[in-house]
This record gives structure tokens, C-alpha cells and sequence, in this order.
């Protein structure tokens, strides 16, 4: 077991090393000049090259690298260019808006993907091809412009769901910050208002994100609950008088869903990656609109903590699947031991 | 179809222990696929299974033996069509029953084993929950602390050890035997009176089956349950079975008692089928004959007798279904019913084969001077071993192949016996490099093989070439034949024209039995016999000195077995080809090899010429291999002393130490134990003779004095003289 966690360490240690080692050259090859970006286009050329030696831009690639790597090694995620906010205090008041959503929508899309991938493995054809045209739509559609679409129709159209703007409306006061989750700490405070309120305005961001992976996940399922209704252990649930709905909750699903569960390392990546967008378009208060805002600025602080934290959320949730794996599947649980 | 009568039987109530009836079926019927075009799995079958009685549904792949039993309980996937013009279960009837009901009767009247016990149990599910799940299912109000006492006493019952530990382990944990002991727990939990075993020993070793058979026939007696086993084996068939139905493409053909049947056989595809199994109780030289062609597909339209086609004494009436009919005891469904006996059949096999076939006899002799096709020792695969980890630990490692030696002749069969597990297919890959030996060398025809680099390994790979166990597995999907053949002449250079390439092509598929007609067809479109002679086709290609039969018959069915074991044959002597022919089947080795040897647990523990192991094995575990074996005779088999093992091969990762047999042998039991089988492991040694009969066991000269007396092999030899 000791063994095990020394050699993921050090595979998460040289994904880190190359994360980091990816975002800080890509960003400084790219064409522009983020002295230029902040002091605006009338700036003489003198000033911005003053900023740029105060920026340390005017360094080699190898000198700026070895700075930014024993900044980070002290714990210091460098400060952004555009904000004059410490990197590292910005996260953590933004962090909590993201992972909320995130992980909203992930349970969404499970909530969603498992029972439309087991009902279009089952007898009724009609169902798998209205959900098979479902996937192929969500799959399809950008999700960007389906959070649009949301918001036309609920908010502009219906005007059941509030204006696409940050996690509360403008009067609400938020609940005494616990863990930076409003729905946790609007619970724990007893304001049902604020949860309310701030459920609502998760909604549609949520569906947004959720969609398109309930899409992909729900054809996943179906496929592996074909594969193991077809296996002998299902023959064997009903020659021993087990009814369908035993077989399928008690033997077939357990057995479905692990494939499920190997994707989701994959899958909230994809979430990650797709929050970006969505969270420009609800201006969700997150890392994703943050994120978006500091790649245009050239501002390279913020987007090279968060490329980071990115590979270091990836690696943590792999080790996490394989753990989880070992107690879903006893095969592997005791070839372990 | 509408010509066909069902028939009713109602005979055979000789048995005094046979009691009521249990299930009755009356001209059942399973399609599969469109109406339009639909496929005939069962084309009418009827027959009844009493209290007590053991009935043996046979047939090969395809016959629809399964399927029927399946339809029965309604446990056919969806898109069968089944119908009965009626059937009983315990008295309900199957015909009107609803899902509940159905559901109901599945389990609690009748249960069932099936043929693969891993993939039949739940694999993230312990044992004993399994079996507590099946109990609770019929017994509503049985607690849960009943119901896991009672999942115990099964797992007691039918003989897991340790079954207070095993109880709460995963079925991965257990060995294949006590993976199908747990089945059959499972199968008992809602004490059912029809037990319906869909070949229940065919995934097990042969010694591992011995157990089961045995343990199904103690249950049967105990429980007095009626027990309808399917099975292809018709050794099994005669080791536990009171009568026998024979299945052909769909319908039932003939059916009597079992001794009756299978020593008088009366239909010619039981005839056939008896004659084409290569037998252990029968002197060796009488080559099986094969039943020519194959049968008819379910999506067939069938208008006459349907094995007409490949019957040799098929008359112009055959063109028109003979009925099922009573003749005494007997049912039989043939206008020119078959005469005398099973042994006149084979005999006359004999005869018929003794202008084709020459009778193996001693290998000729190859000259002094030529090196052997196949020279291995001290052959040694480890896997895992060396230092591993990050302190570097030493580890011992599982050692597959301990230390082997073998030698093969130019143009002789050495076969290799084993049970799974034994190492027997890890020998054959070490030996073609395709998996790397640790230690030791391998020689084809004077070459060295250990030691060379992949590339100087390759232009030697034309000498040995492998055929596997699945043909349809080992063939390309997408490649046509053509291709598939001339790959191999390609890579090695061995064509130099288009034209030259063809004809080598047709030229290969002409000398395994297949013509020109096969070059443009896909493997999907062949049957397993003749993908197998593709595989045999593309190892000659390259016109090698050996090839290595790793099971290459085993998923065959028998007819089609004999075929491809009478083609191997005829190769050998046009091509002088030597064979290391791996299989598990002990009869099948006795009749196509020269030599044999005996591995287990990753070493030869007994080797010598074929003739004199089969007669008088000199190690316990040859000896109790032969014994395990049922022959398709009941007398014998009612005569037969049999040396039943106890428990599963030890695991090669942790083998005994001493004679690594020593934790199962019989001998030492009847020696009292020795001790010096813990403390010495026996060498390999020459047992003196003439031949180079070797053994390892320290008490081979005091085996013969506790033998079985009545064995199969020795016994009919002695009355054949």
C-alpha cells in the first residue's frame, strides 16, 4: 500500500512539474505584450519598458522560470497584473463559487444519465432513439450558446429564473461565510431566502455544464447495462427467481455503473474545462470567468495558478477514482491486499 | 412441419427408485430471429424427467439442448419464440403460467447450474449472499440469520472447506471447482426437485469433474430430485445418467435407457458419435472415424431426416422425417435403424479406417545423426521473480515451468497432458519464444533459440509454427482466407509472383481438406472445423519442422474433432511434420501421440512412450488422471474402482514443497503417509526397461501392487486379447 502511494506522489509531482512547465512557456510565446495590455495604447514606449523590467519580462525564459518556481515553492502565487490582487487570495474567495457548480452539475448529470441510460437499454426501442437524438443534440450543441438559449427562454422570455448575475441577488446578503458553499452555509445560518435564492440562481448554469455530459454519460450506461444483461450472472439472478427489478438493482447495476466511475476522473476534467465558459456567460463569480477575463489580459499570474491547480484537482481525483474502484470492485480490492 | 406427430412417453418405468413426474414437455419449439426468416433452435421435443432419475439431454453445439431447458424456464433472452403443445412443471402448466408464477418456479422447483461457474456468479457479490439472496427470494419469511445459517450448512453440504470463512470471500477467491459446488448450493438453497445442469463439468479439470459428478449423484440420491443434465460428454453421460436423449439439429433422434443406448445405439448419429470419440477403454490403434460434413444450421429449412446428409447408410426414404417412435424401451427416429453393437461400430470404424490411416505404429526411426525436431532443457519460466519494489526485495516469483526436459523426434507427437494451471501452455510459448524462458535452452531441429534477439529469432520462426485453441479468435476478423495464407509466405519471402502466391495458396487449402472455393471467403463464413483447418493451413505455410497444437481440437465438437485429428494425421505422414500436441484431453493425447508427458504444477512428474503410460502409468497423478476420465460405457463404468482426488491443484505460486504432489496423492495415503514425499522432491528417473519410461515419485515400483484393479484401459485390453 506504501508503495502504491510513493509511486502516485511522484506521478502527480512530474504532472505538476510539466503543468506547470506547459502553462509558463505557452503563455509567454504567445504573441502581445502584457506591459502594453495594462498601461493601455497611448503609454509612451518608455513606460511600458519600465513595467516590463518591473514585471521581469525583460529576462531570459530560463531566469523568469526559476523566479516563478521558487515564488511558488514559498507559497507565492504571484500577484495579477490587471487586479493588483494577490493570485492566491483571489482563488480562494473564488474557488468555492466554481466547485459548487461543478459539483451541482456532476450530480445533475449522474441524477440524469442513470436512469435514461438504463431505460434506453431496455425492451422499448422508442425510448433508446429519443434518448439516442437527445445525446447526439447535447453532444452536439456548444455550451455556451445553450446557456444563451437558457436564458433567453428563462429569463427573458418566462422570467422564472433570475438575471444571470453572480450567485445571490443584488439586495441579498450573503450568509457568514463557513465554507464558501451558499447552499452549505445558507443552511447552516437557517436562511432558506438566501438558499432559495441561491439554487435559483445556480440552475441554469448548472443545467448548462450538466447537459452535454448527461448526454455523453447516459450513452455510457446504456451500452454497459447491454453488455451486462447479456453476462451468465444475470441468467444465473433469474434462474434462482430473482425478479427484473431485483435483477437489475441488486446484480446488473452494481456492475454497470463501475466503467462509470472509471470515467469520472475524465469527466470532471471536461466540467473544469467547461465551467470556463459558462461561467462568462451567467458572470458566475468563479474561476472559469476569471480565468477567461486573465487569458485576454495577458494577465499570466492567475492563469498559470489556476492551469496548476487544474493538473493538481486532476491527479487527486484519479488517485481518488482508483481507491474508490478497489471498494466498488471487490476484484481488485483483494488482489490488493 | 405439421407431419410430425408429438409423441408421448410413457416407458421405461423399470427403475424402482423413479417416481412421479417432475417435468413433462410435449413437442416444444424455439425460434429465434424474424418471423420471416426465422431460426430453428428446437424443432419439437418432448420428454419427461421423473423423482429420482437422472436424464441425460445429449448433443453437439447447436443441437438446441440448452435452449430447450432454458425455454422451459422462461429464461431465454428476449426475441425467442417459444411453444409447447403442453408442459407440466410439478404439476403447473407451463404453458399458461405467468411471469410470477414462472419466476416462482425458477429457484424454488427447479434449479439451476450452468456451465462457466465464474461468469455465472456475481462477481461484486460475496458467496454466501449469493446463496442467502436465493433463499430469502422463496422463503418470504425466513430471517436473515436463518437464512446466512442455512447458506452455511449448503456451502457444508456439497463439501466447500472451511466453509464458516469461505462464506463471507468473493467467487474470484475460489477455485473453479468450489466455484461450481457454490452453484449448486445456490442451485438447492429453495430445496428444488428438478435440478437442471447445463454442463456443469465442461469449464473443469478432470479430476475437479469427478468431484462434481460425484457430488451431483450423492445430492440426487439424498435429496431424491430428478436431474435433467445437459452435457455433450457422453462419458459423463454414462458415469451418472439412468436414460439418454440424443439431440440432432433441433430434435430428438434417439432415447432409451442409457446403458442400452450407448451400447447398443440404434440411430447412426449415435453410432457415429460414438465411434468418432477417441476412446480410453478401447485398445488404441482404432483410429475414431469421423462423421463426414457438418450439421445443419438452425436458419436450415430442414425437409427430411437431418442427418441424412452425413449418414452413411442414408436411403432414398430419408428424404421424408422419420417419426420419433417406441420400439420397447426405446424411442428412435430412423428408417434404417443402425444394428449390433457400439463395439461393432467402432470396430468396423477400424476396419474402414485401416485402408486410409496407417495404424500409428513405433515411430519411424529417424537416422542417428539427425538432430531431434524439438530439444528442450532445463527449461525454467519464472514470472515475477528478480528484485522488485523500491527496496528492492528479492521475490520468488510464480514458476510456471520448473526445469523441463523434452525431446521430440523428426516426424513424431510428443503430447502434453495437464490440468489448467499446470504450466502446460506456458511451456508451449516459452518453447516458441513467445514468451522469454528464464533459464534453460530450446533447440528446433539443431537450432538454438535462447539467447537470439527478436531479429535474429525471426528468420528461424519458419521453423515452428503454433496452431491455437479458438479458431475463430486467432483469425483476423476482416482478413479473407487468401490473405490470412499469405501473410506468412510474404513475410517470410517464400513467393517471388503474384501467380506464384495463388497457387501456394490454393495448394495449402487443398492439402487441409478446404478448396479454392475458401480463398475469398471471410472466417465468420466458415464453421469452427474449417477455421481450424485455416489455422492449420497458415502454420504449414511456411513449411515448418514442428508445430505446436496448443488445445487445438478442444472447442471442436467430436465428429468434427476426429476430422481435423484425422487430418493432422495424414499431414504428419506426407510432411513429416513432429508435433508437441498440448491438450488436457487424456483420450485424444492416447490416440495421437507417440509419447506422452504428464505436468503438473510446472514440471514433467511422469514421460514415456504413449502406449506404456496408458497401460501402466507409473506415477500416482498419471494414474489418477486415466481414472478421473469417464468412458462412454456404463458397465465399465459401474465396474471401475475410481481414484477420486481430493481438492484442486495446489496454487504454482506457493506449490508444496517435497513431491509437490504429495498434498493429493492416493499412493501415499495407502502407504501411510511417508514422509519422505514432504522432504524430497523425487527426480524424474528412468524406471529401467527398455523404454525410456521415466517417473517422478519416490514409490513408482510399489504403485502397480495398489492400482485399481478393474481400470479402464488395462481391463478391456485384456478382454480385447
Amino acid at each position: 500500500m506504501a508503495k502504491l502511494v510513493i509511486s502516485r506522489l511522484l506521478a502527480a509531482l512530474s504532472v505538476l512539474f510539466f503543468a506547470s512547465l506547459i502553462a509558463f512557456v505557452l503563455l509567454r510565446v504567445s504573441p502581445g505584450d502584457p506591459a502594453r495590455q495594462v498601461l493601455g495604447p497611448q503609454a509612451s514606449a518608455q513606460a511600458v519598458a519600465e513595467l516590463r523590467s518591473e514585471m521581469g519580462l525583460d529576462q531570459s525564459l530560463p531566469q523568469q522560470y526559476v523566479t516563478y518556481v521558487s515564488d511558488l515553492v514559498r507559497g507565492d502565487l504571484g500577484t495579477s497584473w490587471r487586479t493588483r490582487v494577490p493570485v492566491a487570495e483571489e482563488l480562494s474567495n473564488r474557488i468555492p463559487a466554481t466547485i459548487e457548480l461543478a459539483v451541482t452539475a456532476m450530480l445533475l448529470s449522474i441524477a440524469l444519465a442513470i436512469p435514461i441510460g438504463v431505460l434506453s437499454a431496455g425492451r422499448r426501442r422508442s425510448i433508446d432513439r429519443i434518448s439516442r437524438a437527445g445525446a447526439i443534440i447535447g453532444l452536439g450543441t456548444p455550451p455556451f450558446w445553450l446557456g444563451l438559449v437558457l436564458i433567453l427562454v428563462f429569463f427573458t422570455w418566462l422570467g422564472i429564473a433570475p438575471a444571470p448575475f453572480g450567485r445571490l441577488d443584488e439586495g441579498l446578503a450573503p450568509p457568514s461565510e463557513v465554507t464558501g458553499f451558499l447552499l452549505v452555509d445558507s443552511l447552516l445560518a437557517g436562511d432558506f431566502a438566501v438558499f432559495s435564492n441561491a439554487l435559483a440562481h445556480l440552475a441554469l448554469p448548472a443545467i448548462t455544464l450538466a447537459l452535454p455530459l448527461a448526454a455523453y454519460l447516459s450513452r455510457i450506461v446504456r451500452r454497459s447495462t447491454i453488455d451486462v444483461y447479456r453476462l451468465d450472472y444475470i441468467r444465473t439472478a433469474r434462474a434462482k427467481g430473482a425478479g427484473e427489478r431485483r435483477v437489475l438493482f441488486r446484480h446488473a447495476l452494481p456492475n454497470a455503473l463501475l466503467p462509470v466511475l472509471t470515467l469520472s476522473t475524465l469527466y470532471f476534467g471536461e466540467l473544469l474545462a467547461g465551467s470556463l465558459l459558462v461561467e462568462a456567460v451567467f458572470n458566475w463569480p468563479g474561476i472559469g470567468g476569471w480565468v477567461a477575463q486573465s487569458i485576454v489580459a495577458q494577465d499570466f499570474a492567475p492563469v498559470q495558478a489556476v492551469i496548476l491547480m487544474g493538473a493538481l484537482v486532476y491527479t487527486t481525483l484519479s488517485a481518488m477514482t482508483d481507491v474508490l474502484y478497489g471498494v466498488a470492485d471487490p476484484r481488485i480490492r483483494t488482489a490488493r491486499t | 412441419m405439421t407431419s410430425e406427430q408429438p409423441e408421448r412417453r410413457d416407458g421405461d418405468e423399470a427403475a424402482p427408485a423413479v417416481g412421479r413426474t417432475l417435468l413433462s414437455v410435449d413437442d416444444l419449439r424455439v425460434e429465434f430471429g424474424s418471423p420471416q426468416r426465422p431460426i430453428h433452435a428446437v424443432r419439437g421435443v418432448s420428454f419427461d424427467v421423473r423423482a429420482g432419475e437422472v436424464v441425460a439431454l445429449v448433443g453437439e453445439s447447436g443441437s438446441g439442448k440448452t435452449v430447450s431447458a432454458l425455454a422451459l424456464l422462461g429464461l431465454l433472452p428476449r426475441g425467442a419464440r417459444t411453444t409447447m403443445a403442453s408442459g407440466t412443471l410439478e404439476g403447473i402448466d407451463l404453458t399458461g403460467v405467468g411471469d410470477d408464477e414462472l419466476r416462482h418456479l425458477r429457484g424454488a422447483t427447479a434449479g439451476m447450474i450452468f456451465q462457466d461457474p465464474l461468469s455465472s456468479l456475481n462477481p461484486v457479490k460475496r458467496v454466501g449472499d449469493q446463496i442467502v439472496e436465493a433463499i430469502a427470494l422463496h422463503e418470504k419469511g425466513a430471517g436473515r440469520k436463518a437464512a446466512r445459517a442455512r447458506a452455511l450448512e449448503l456451502l457444508e453440504q456439497v463439501g466447500i472447506p472451511d466453509a464458516g470463512r469461505r462464506i463471507d470471500e468473493y467467487p474470484h477467491q475460489f477455485s473453479g471447482g468450489m466455484r461450481q459446488r457454490a452453484m449448486i448450493a445456490m442451485a438447492l438453497a429453495a430445496a428444488p426437485t428438478l435440478l437442471i445442469a447445463d454442463e456443469p463439468t465442461t469449464a473443469l479439470d478432470v479430476t475437479v469433474q469427478a468431484q462434481i459428478l460425484e457430488l451431483i449423484q450423492r445430492l440426487q440420491r439424498d435429496l431424491e430430485m430428478g436431474v435433467l443434465l445437459i452435457t455433450h460428454d457422453l462419458g459423463v453421460v454414462s458415469r451418472v445418467a439412468d436414460r439418454v436423449i440424443v439431440m440432432y439439429a433441433g430434435r430428438i433422434v434417439e432415447a432409451g435407457a442409457t446403458e442400452e443406448v450407448l451400447r447398443q445405439p440404434r440411430h447412426h448419429y449415435t453410432a457415429g458419435l460414438l465411434r468418432s470419440l477417441p476412446r480410453l477403454d478401447l485398445p488404441r490403434g482404432g483410429a475414431p472415424v469421423p462423421i463426414s460434413g457438418s450439421a445443419p444450421q438452425p436458419e436450415d429449412v430442414v425437409p427430411g431426416c437431418a442427418f441424412a446428409p452425413r449418414c452413411p447408410s442414408a436411403v432414398e426414404r430419408c428424404a421424408e422425417r422419420p417419426p420419433l417412435e417406441p420400439s420397447g424401451e426405446r424411442w428412435l427416429a430412423c428408417w434404417e435403424p443402425a444394428t449390433g453393437t457400439a463395439l461393432d461400430a467402432v470396430a468396423g470404424g477400424e476396419a474402414d479406417a485401416a485402408g486410409a490411416a496407417v495404424v500409428p505404429a513405433a515411430p519411424a526411426p529417424a537416422a542417428a545423426s539427425a538432430p531431434p525436431a524439438l530439444a528442450v532443457e532445463r527449461l525454467q519460466v519464472i514470472y515475477g521473480g528478480g528484485r522488485r519494489g523500491l527496496r528492492r526485495r528479492p521475490s520468488a516469483g510464480v514458476r510456471a515451468v520448473d526445469g523441463v526436459d523434452l525431446s521430440i523426434a523428426p516426424g513424431t507427437t510428443l503430447g502434453l497432458v495437464g490440468e489448467s494451471g499446470c504450466g502446460k501452455t506456458t511451456l508451449g510459448s516459452a518453447i516458441l519464444q513467445l514468451v522469454r524462458p528464464t533459464a534453460g535452452t530450446v533447440a528446433v531441429g539443431g537450432e538454438q533459440l535462447v539467447g537470439r534477439g527478436d531479429k535474429q529469432l525471426r528468420p528461424l520462426r519458419r521453423r515452428f509454427q503454433i496452431v491455437f485453441q479458438d479458431p475463430a479468435a486467432s483469425l483476423t476478423p476482416r482478413h479473407r482466407i487468401e490473405r490470412v495464407l499469405s501473410e506468412p509466405l510474404e513475410l517470410h519471402g517464400l513467393v517471388r509472383s503474384e501467380a506464384e502466391r495463388r497457387a501456394r495458396v490454393i495448394e495449402l487449402l487443398e492439402l487441409v481438406g478446404l478448396g479454392e472455393r475458401f480463398a475469398d471467403r471471410l472466417p465468420h463464413e466458415l464453421s469452427g472445423g474449417q477455421r481450424q483447418r485455416v489455422g492449420i493451413a497458415r502454420a504449414l505455410a511456411v513449411e515448418p519442422e514442428l508445430i505446436v497444437l496448443d488445445e487445438s481440437v478442444s472447442a471442436l465438437d467430436v465428429s468434427v474433432q476426429a476430422q481435423v485429428l484425422a487430418l493432422l494425421e495424414r499431414l504428419q505422414d506426407e510432411l513429416g511434420l513432429a508435433y508437441l500436441f498440448i491438450s488436457h484431453d487424456l483420450a485424444v493425447i492416447r490416440h495421437i501421440a507417440d509419447e506422452v508427458a504428464v505436468m503438473y504444477l510446472g514440471r514433467i512428474v511422469e514421460r514415456g512412450p504413449s502406449e506404456q503410460i496408458y497401460r501402466a502409468p507409473r506415477h500416482p497423478y498419471t494414474a489418477a488422471l486415466l481414472s478421473a476420465v469417464p468412458v462412454p460405457d456404463v458397465e465399465r463404468e459401474r465396474e471401475r474402482e475410481r481414484i477420486v482426488l481430493l481438492g484442486d491443484p495446489p496454487s504454482p505460486a506457493s506449490p508444496p514443497g517435497g513431491c509437490a504432489f504429495h498434498t493429493r496423492c492416493w499412493l501415499r495415503e495407502r502407504l501411510g503417509n511417508p514422509e519422505r514425499c514432504v522432504a524430497e522432491r523425487p527426480e524424474l528417473a528412468h524406471l529401467g526397461g527398455e523404454a525410456d519410461h521415466r517417473a517422478a515419485c519416490h514409490f513408482s515400483d510399489e504403485q502397480a501392487a495398489h492400482l485399481p484393479r478393474t481400470d479402464a484401459v488395462t481391463a478391456r485390453e485384456g478382454r480385447a486379447a
